[in-house]
Formats: C-alpha cells, sequence, structure tokens
C-alpha cells in the first residue's frame, strides 16, 4: 500500500480523519470504553455501591451463570420469543409489502396504517395491549363469543410471553414492510411482464420472483430481526412491572441482567449475562450470514 | 441562550472563513502549477473542518463558559468584602449542597417550597434541589458509583439495606443528640438503623396496611367487619354475590405479609431473610385460599383493573387489604363511596406492615454540617405541619400524628397499626426477596404448585444463593 506515498493523498486522508475525530472519539468514550469495562467487570465481584470491595473471581460469574435456573429460563424465554416473532413478522411483513405495493387505491393508508406502530413508543404499546388483553377487554371479550374462559394475559404465566410476542409483532412489522417495500420497488417491472407473457399467475410470480429477488432485504431482515428479539427488554418490563413475572414467565436475558446489575447491584455478574448474550446474537449473525451467502452462490 | 451562542458561531465562522480565504488567493497567486491546486482543495477542507470545530467548540465552551461569565459582575461584589473581612472576623462559610427527591409535583412543590424556608433561616448555606424522574434508586446507585451523589436524598426503608451495607449512609447518631428523637415512632426509627445499631436516616413519613370495607356492601349482606381470619373468609364468602367479589388482593408480599405475622412467624433471623417457617407457609397456603378460583375473591389483574383501588372504588369488591394512600385516591376517584378501615383479620396476634421513607446523608459528602442541619430541619415539626395539610402519607412524629389523627379522623386507624406492624425491608437483598417469595405466591395461585410449604423452600434457597453472591 502506497497511498502514504502521495503528498495529496495523504493531505486527504489527514483532512478525513480530522472530520472523522469528533465521531469516534465519541463513539471511544461512550460505546468502546463502557464495553471494554463491562468486560473487565465480568471478572469481578463488583457491588456497584461498594466498588473499593470489589475482587477478581476470574471465570465465577460465568460458571455461575450457567448453574443459575433464573437465567436458563430467561434463555429459553429468549429463545422461544425470538424463534416466534422473526419467522412470523418477517412473513407478515412481506405480506403486507406486496399489498401495500399494489396499485389500489388509498395505497398511502395502508403504507402509513401498518407504518404507525412502529412510532409508538413501546411504553404507549405496553399499555394498550394491557388494556386490550385484560379480563374485561376486548380481546377476551371476543374470544369468550366462542366460549373461551377469560384470562388475564399479562398476569398469567401461560399466556405473558405469548402477549409480549404478539405485541412486538404488531409494532416492528411496519418497519420490516417498509424495508420489503423498499426492494421492491428495485425489482424491474419488466420481469414480471416477462412472466405474465410465459403464462405465470401471480402466486408463481410471487415466490418465483419477488421472493428470491429480495433475498437480500431478507436477510437483513432476519438478521436484525434476531438481533433486535434477543435483546427484548421493554416490553418485558412493562408487562411484568420490572420484575420479569410471573414467575419469570417474561425474564428475558436483557431484563435478567438489568435485575441483577441494578436491582441486586451485582454489576460484574450482570456483565458477564451481558457478554454471554453478545456471543450468542454474534455468532448467530455470523452463521445467518453464512447460510444467506452460500444461497445466494447456488 | 442557544441562539446568541449560535449566532456568535457563525460569526467566528464566517471571521474563519474570510481568513483561510485570503491566505488561500495568496498561496494560489505563488503557486499555480497542480500540487498548488490539490493542496488548495486541502486547505479549503482543512480550513472548513477546523472551522467547523472552532464553531463547535465555541459552541460548547462559550455557552457553557457564559452563564458564570454573566454572573462574575455580581460574583466580586458579594466575595470583595468577605474576602476582606475574613481575616479579622472570619465568619461561616457560605457552602452549597444538594437534595435529591422523587419528582412528581406534588414533591417537587413541597421541598422547594421547604428548602427556601430553610435558606431563610441558614444564609450561609445553598440547598438546590434535585428531582430525580425516572426510577430514583437506579439513578441514585449510578451516581454514587462515580461518588456524585447528592448530599441529601431520600430514602425508602425497602432499599435502604443494600445502601447502608455499602457504607453509603452518614451515621447521624452524633448529630442527633439534640434533637427530639423520642418523638418519632420507634418504629420508623428503627427502621433505619444499620446491623450496628446506628441510625441512617430520619424517618419523613410512612403509611400502614389496614382492611378496606365498603360499608353499604357489609351492612346489605348483614356481614360484620371481620375481625379473624374466619371471620374474613366467611364474610367474603357471603360477600360474593351477584357478581361482586368478597375480597380484591395484590397477590404480593408487600400485602401478605401481615398475614405471616399474625400467624406468628416472622421474615428476618439473626439479619438475615428466613421466610420459609411452617408459620409463613401455613399462612400462604390461608391467602391463596382465599383468591384460588376466584370464588371469594381475585387479583386486580384477574377483575381486569389496574390496581386494588380501582376493583374497590367501582365497587367490584366488598373489601381489600392496602395501605393509607388509597385513602385520597378514592376521595378523588370514588367520592360518593362509604367505606371504612379496620385492623387485618388475625390469627394469633394483630398485624399490619410499615412503609416509610427518610432523609438520608450520603457518607461522602463533603459538608456533613449542612447537611445534617438540612435533614433535620426538614423533619422538624414545622415541616411535618406541611405532611399533615397536604393529607398524604403520615407524618413520622406522634405528636404530628395526633395533629393528623384530629384532621383526618377516618385515617387515624392507620396510627393504630403502627406499634404491631412489620417493615417492607429485608436486609441487602430486600428485592430479590420479594421477588422469590412473589413468585412462590404467584406458583400457588396461577403456577399449578399446591404445597405452599415446598414454595417457600424453593425461595428461601434462592434467597439464600442470591445472598451468597452478594
Amino acid at each position: 500500500m502506497n497511498r502514504w506515498k502521495s503528498p495529496r493523498l495523504r493531505q486527504d486522508m489527514i483532512a478525513a480523519y480530522i472530520l472523522v475525530l469528533p465521531m469516534v472519539l465519541f463513539i471511544l468514550v461512550f460505546t468502546i470504553g463502557p464495553v471494554i469495562y463491562a468486560f473487565l467487570l465480568s471478572f469481578q465481584n463488583f457491588n456497584m455501591l461498594a466498588p473499593q470491595r470489589s475482587t477478581f473471581i476470574g471465570l465465577k460469574n460465568y460458571t455461575d451463570l450457567f448453574k443459575d435456573p433464573v437465567f436458563k429460563k430467561a434463555l429459553m424465554n429468549t429463545f422461544t420469543y425470538a424463534g416466534i416473532v422473526v419467522p412470523v413478522q418477517t412473513c407478515i411483513a412481506l405480506v403486507l409489502a406486496v399489498v401495500a405495493n399494489q396499485n389500489i387505491r388509498g395505497k398511502t393508508f395502508y403504507r402509513v396504517a401498518y407504518y404507525l406502530p412502529a412510532v409508538t413508543s413501546a411504553v404507549a404499546v405496553a399499555a394498550m395491549f394491557m388494556f386490550l388483553f385484560n379480563t374485561r377487554g376486548l380481546v377476551n371479550r371476543f374470544f369468550s363469543i366462542f366460549g373461551f374462559q377469560s384470562v388475564s394475559w399479562f398476569a398469567n404465566p401461560k399466556y405473558a410471553l405469548p402477549l409480549a410476542m404478539i405485541m412486538a409483532i404488531w409494532s416492528t412489522v411496519g418497519t420490516l414492510m417498509l424495508i420489503f417495500l423498499a426492494g421492491m420497488q428495485d425489482i424491474p417491472e419488466s420481469v414480471y411482464e416477462a412472466a405474465d407473457v410465459d403464462g405465470a399467475n401471480k402466486i408463481v410470480q410471487f415466490f418465483s420472483i419477488t421472493v428470491p429477488l429480495l433475498r437480500e432485504k431478507t436477510m437483513f431482515v432476519v438478521l436484525i430481526g434476531f438481533i433486535g428479539t434477543l435483546q427484548m427488554f421493554d416490553q418485558a418490563y412493562v408487562i411484568s412491572q420490572g420484575t420479569g413475572g410471573p414467575i419469570n414467565a417474561t425474564m428475558t436475558v436483557v431484563l435478567f441482567l438489568y435485575l441483577k446489575a441494578f436491582g441486586e447491584n451485582r454489576m460484574g455478574y450482570g456483565s458477564a449475562a451481558a457478554f454471554v448474550l453478545f456471543i450468542i446474537i454474534f455468532a448467530l449473525t455470523v452463521v445467518q450470514k453464512l447460510v444467506f451467502e452460500r444461497k445466494a452462490e447456488s | 441562550m442557544f441562539r446568541k451562542c449560535a449566532g456568535m458561531a457563525m460569526e467566528v465562522y464566517e471571521k474563519f472563513q474570510k481568513v483561510s480565504e485570503v491566505s488561500m488567493c495568496h498561496k494560489h497567486k505563488s503557486n499555480k502549477n497542480i500540487k498548488g491546486e490539490s493542496s488548495m482543495t486541502l486547505k479549503k477542507m482543512l480550513s472548513l473542518s477546523m472551522a467547523t470545530v472552532m464553531a463547535s467548540s465555541v459552541l460548547l465552551a462559550g455557552c457553557g463558559a457564559k452563564e458564570p461569565a454573566q454572573a462574575t459582575p455580581d460574583a466580586p461584589k458579594v466575595e470583595t468584602p468577605k474576602a476582606k473581612a475574613d481575616e479579622p472576623a472570619a465568619p461561616v462559610e457560605s457552602v452549597e449542597i444538594s437534595i435529591a427527591h422523587f419528582s412528581d409535583p406534588f414533591e417537587t412543590e413541597t421541598v422547594a417550597k421547604q428548602i427556601d424556608l430553610f435558606m431563610q433561616q441558614n444564609p450561609n448555606i445553598k440547598v438546590v434541589a434535585e428531582p430525580i424522574t425516572g426510577d430514583f434508586w437506579e439513578v441514585l446507585k449510578t451516581r454514587m458509583a462515580s461518588n456524585n451523589e447528592p448530599d441529601v436524598f431520600y430514602m425508602d426503608v425497602f432499599q435502604a439495606g443494600s445502601f447502608m451495607d455499602a457504607d453509603r449512609l452518614l451515621a447521624l447518631d452524633e448529630h442527633l443528640t439534640d434533637y427530639d428523637m423520642d418523638d418519632f415512632y420507634g418504629s420508623l426509627v428503627d427502621a433505619f438503623k444499620g446491623t450496628d445499631g446506628k441510625i441512617y436516616g430520619i424517618p419523613k413519613d410512612f403509611n400502614t396496611l389496614l382492611l378496606y370495607y365498603n360499608k353499604k356492601m357489609l351492612a346489605d349482606a348483614g356481614v360484620e367487619v371481620p375481625k379473624t381470619w374466619d371471620d374474613l373468609t366467611a364474610a367474603a364468602t357471603k360477600l360474593s354475590t351477584g357478581g361482586k367479589k368478597g375480597l380484591v388482593l395484590q397477590n404480593e408480599l408487600p400485602r401478605f405479609q401481615p398475614f405471616f405475622f399474625s400467624n406468628g412467624g416472622s421474615m428476618m433471623k439473626d439479619g438475615k431473610p428466613v421466610v420459609n417457617s411452617p408459620e409463613n407457609a401455613e399462612a400462604l397456603a390461608y391467602w391463596v385460599s382465599l383468591l384460588k378460583d376466584g370464588k371469594i375473591g381475585d387479583t386486580p389483574a384477574n377483575l381486569g383493573v389496574g390496581w386494588d383501588g380501582d376493583a374497590f372504588g367501582q365497587e367490584m369488591v366488598a373489601m381489600t387489604v392496602e395501605g393509607g394512600w388509597m385513602v385520597p385516591y378514592l376521595r378523588e376517584t370514588a367520592p360518593d363511596l362509604d367505606f371504612g378501615v379496620a385492623q387485618i383479620p388475625m390469627k394469633k396476634n394483630p398485624a399490619s406492615m410499615v412503609f416509610t421513607v427518610a432523609y438520608a446523608v450520603s457518607a461522602n459528602t463533603k459538608q456533613v454540617e449542612a447537611s445534617t442541619k438540612l435533614a433535620k430541619f426538614l423533619s422538624n415539626k414545622e415541616m411535618q405541619q406541611i405532611v399533615v395539610d397536604a393529607g398524604r402519607a403520615m407524618p413520622s412524629r406522634k405528636s404530628m400524628g395526633e395533629i393528623f389523627s384530629q384532621k383526618y379522623p377516618d385515617r387515624a386507624e392507620f396510627f393504630v397499626a403502627v406499634p404491631h406492624a412489620s417493615a417492607f425491608n429485608y436486609g441487602v437483598i430486600s428485592p430479590a426477596v420479594v421477588k422469590e417469595v412473589n413468585d412462590a405466591a404467584v406458583g400457588l395461585l396461577q403456577g399449578g404448585a399446591t404445597d405452599a410449604q415446598k414454595a417457600l423452600d424453593q425461595a428461601q434457597a434462592n434467597i439464600d444463593a442470591a445472598l451468597a453472591a452478594q
């Protein structure tokens, strides 16, 4: 590399570095720095209120984590949640994008209507869902028509996590739809016209043209879907009023580490949980990238 | 302010551009080769970025510096004579302290009023109020972690254990020798005593739990106010008719703890949480029997309301166990409701629960004198009169409690509960204790568990594990 040899390029580089410096400093101080600090904390028995008492305990936080039944439950919940939410929201978003992409009357209205949940604050959404899903709420009344007994969704250990899933799907589908919609605009009309000439109907066109050509967008949507759902916190926090209850039914990994770090002051233990989650997300992302790239090659 | 700064920054930017233009013209004349062209673009970029950096630094530094700069004209006037007077008389130095408090409008207004009075009486002490929005404890803990906490702050008895354990609170004993601590309810003062027996907070106000009952519903059903557990079951059964239920109960420790104590149980042993005594298990089984299947009682969630206050206020139920804070809520949301309060039905002995907040001083404070003075001032009789007048939580002084009882006779019963009220405090890991015991109760009610003793044994095992990890 001889880019430093040309004086002109060198000067350009200096200018470029000066321009990015403020942002780099910002990221170093507020992102990278805390990450490194948290990594160091994860090997310590660090009490936030009494940092002077903290001691280096090696990997004990990590080994304790995998013996902790609540952490196991949190991992289970988080994976169940991600495993259901991501496929469902991706499919719904794709279908909505197709619908919103039709030349139908009032399509702007539909696009706005589908996107509206995405710009509503999670806390407001949770409050609304708790209203809809309480024992006297609309949903229970609807189901009671078919003879189901009213249940308090968010207070019942069996239904609290499904409620969080429904909330998440409802509120993120709009954003994902927007990504698919953008991808569909890039598919040339001529491909569909050729398919028409060949006699392919709309459904065949959807599966043979739209879906394969949206592969990159799908990968992106699935990827951010997994990253987002594995970090689920706000819905669980609101539904359970910050406890992860009823009986850990809504305990997610992030809520777990929050409760350990800020509830029990165990910063080291919380940091360890954060790094376990980071490794899981990182590994999943790499695997997904490989899978999608292999598919793209074949 | 912002506009002014932005204007200043623009001015600097324009000036800088002019300067760089001049220098560039100069450069252009002397250097007419291609290399000069490139260095010119670089210069342009550099100057642009420099200007931006300068402008933003002016914006940042200038704006920050502006405030004190404007204050300087006045400051010397005050300080110069003081500095001169310093040598002969050595007067009291002026200090500044801060107090962090809950940020609801009532507290914010009250504290503002109180510190104004304090500063009038103590002109050398400047007090800054810091209302904390969001999670008070999270904010306080993070600020302590960076040794940047306020001098004085509210301290909930529930949280006090972990703060005392970490030596974050100042022991107040030596500052309270001239203070009438005898006037405070003993159980409140004890609640803020550390394991070393020292006092770490001056109680501000408190609330206790009682049984609320709907007078009309009880009269209609011909039911007396229940006094024992058997009475309570019978009354709730009789009152559960016509779509109404006898009881609404929040299925959580800070509501059923009085039943533990009433049955001879307890929560702490030798300073450590011990929750799985047979007495506790028996009481928990009884409590769950009141709620099981929603026949004679139910939880607010199952009734489709946010909390007990709504179910009781809307007359969906005849009775509940709640704190004193429900009285003002009911007066406001259900002004026509005719209700009464009584001691919680008992088994072996009467029991209740006390929730309290104190003024605590940071162990880190540089202004021990001023901070303890403020804490004492805020809990004196005059200041507690403000608490009484507001009619919210109950004052922590016995003398003021009497005035409160006279002013609000319907709430006098809450003071009667004080001597037999247990504290909402389980040492270092209070949050974990509450969570585990709550989980046990939810498991018994909704999770398919049937044995209260086993559920509490499991809770105890988890609590011990959490305690060992501290």
